[in-house]
């Protein structure tokens, strides 16, 4: 018996082709959601008019690249924001760009986990120089695109 | 005439098939050595960390920290390795497959247990998955059938492998499809001038993120064209829906699995240069299970010598 007759059993039992594989695990994906490996794909499913995301400063405002401090991405880390903030107000349902506390509550957990994995001297890098982590919303108003800035964690430079 | 072309292409659609293609043993060879080659290049470029703050995936049911120490990992790696190099060369699947998936999928596991989902490594793990689970299915299918066991896979199974991952790969597409028509009530395109915002941040979180000097802020100038012109954006963008919706048709054939090939890895390419967003590994996949470059090189020599 070849593979071939035992897998031709199999899909005259199961009537299963390709066509509906792909469309039976589509669907599977669909209930599963994120749980990895396995994915229902949503970025950029709900295509909300507005749009979100983070970068840091010094305490002069001089913008200082979020990959060089933290080895992640802005996007990454909002994400992370966002999900810290979900996680501590689960029972909440207001969306959580309302509220500014707990806003800054959950970027300030942020980065301080983000700076807690930093080794020593690159964290003292980042202290020095009293680093702002600005929030920043992306909407469109009257068919104009407006950013709108937010600084949620200040932190005074703390000298060697 | 429009009527005529419909019904050529309804005719056309109408008698598809979705049987399994007919891979040659020399292309499977390939594709399973180029696959290979595209897991160890993900997992060298990738680094687990060692906490699992959110846990996610597999990360729910067990700790895998321990993973995330740079020596585990540089050993899981040759590991890998060493398994994979067993499955190129036709050894069981169901047997050669399962350490690297689990590695890999490890891995997932716990660079999206930071509290961010990334969607980079999803689709060669459910490769994996698709490729692992068939293998295992077949050969225990075999042994209750004709108590044999057999530690290579035949041109059947391996064909059956090449067609589950095609299936994971593809439903995959589908799926992000039904994401989008579900998230906005099937008004996806009409929604999509709002991608000017993505756009915005996308730039913006690349400059800030890399931002080495006092450099000035430029704002894409296409999203401020696509908010004045809402028109552009379902011509620029729609048809990416319909190739993610109709990506099963990818099965029905050498030629079909070609053209979504090819029309996923322009999608991907559009992507990149208008959002700065870089998905290599699905491009990849794309290459090496829809596009099957060494078949058509083949084709196109043996057209050219007169031979077809």
């Amino acid at each position: 018996m070849t593979a071939g007759d035992v897998i031709g059993g199999l899909r005259r039992r199961l009537k299963i082709g390709g066509f509906l594989g792909v469309i039976g695990v589509a669907i599977a994906l669909q209930f599963i959601g994120e749980q990895f490996p396995f994915s229902n794909f949503p970025m950029y499913a709900g295509l909300s008019s507005r749009s979100e995301f983070i970068y840091f400063t010094d305490v002069t405002g001089t913008k200082v690249g979020t990959w060089w401090w933290f080895g992640e991405g802005g996007a990454a880390m909002m994400k992370v924001l966002r999900s810290v903030w979900k996680k501590e107000n689960s029972n909440e349902s207001r969306p959580y760009r309302e509220d500014k506390v707990a806003q800054k509550t959950a970027a300030n957990y942020v980065y301080d986990t983000y700076l807690a994995i930093q080794p020593e001297e690159k964290r003292r890098q980042i202290e020095a120089v009293g680093p702002r982590l600005v929030y920043v919303e992306v909407t469109v108003k009257d068919g104009e695109l407006v950013l709108t800035e937010t600084v949620l964690v200040e932190r005074e430079p703390v000298r060697p | 005439m429009i009527k005529s072309a419909f019904h050529w292409l309804w005719c056309r659609l109408t008698s598809l098939s979705d049987e399994r293609i007919a891979f040659a043993q020399w292309e499977m060879f390939l594709m399973r050595a180029a696959f290979a080659g595209l897991v160890l290049w993900s997992m060298g470029k990738n680094m687990p960390p060692d906490s699992q703050p959110l846990p996610n995936g597999l990360c729910i049911l067990f700790d895998l920290t321990w993973l995330g120490q740079p020596a585990t990992w540089a050993q899981a790696q040759w590991i890998t390795a060493g398994f994979l190099t067993c499955f190129v060369f036709g050894l069981s699947g169901g047997i050669t497959l399962l350490v690297p998936m689990f590695f890999y999928v490890a891995m997932g596991s716990l660079i999206n247990s930071q509290g961010a989902i990334k969607h980079h490594s999803q689709l060669i793990a459910m490769t994996l998955v698709a490729m692992w689970l068939s293998a295992l299915a077949v050969s225990i299918w075999r042994i209750f059938r004709s108590r044999r066991f057999s530690i290579f896979d035949d041109v059947g199974t391996q064909r059956i492998g090449i067609q589950w991952a095609m299936i994971a790969i593809a439903a995959s597409y589908v799926t992000s499809a039904f994401s989008k028509l579900l998230a906005t009530d099937g008004t996806w395109i009409f929604r999509t001038p709002n991608l000017a915002v993505e756009l915005v941040k996308s730039h913006l979180t690349v400059f800030h993120d890399t931002i080495t000097t006092s450099q000035v802020v430029e704002y894409p100038p296409l999203a401020a064209f696509l908010v004045e012109h809402v028109w552009v954006a379902p011509l620029l963008f729609g048809p990416g829906l319909f190739i993610e919706l109709f990506f099963f048709l990818a099965l029905a054939g050498r030629g079909w699995a070609a053209v979504f090939g090819l029309g996923a890895i322009l999608m991907h390419v559009i992507i990149t240069l208008v959002m700065k967003l870089v998905f290599p590994e699905h491009e990849a996949l794309m290459l090496i299970f829809f596009v099957n470059v060494p078949f058509w090189a083949v084709v196109s020599v043996r057209w050219a010598r007169g031979k077809i």
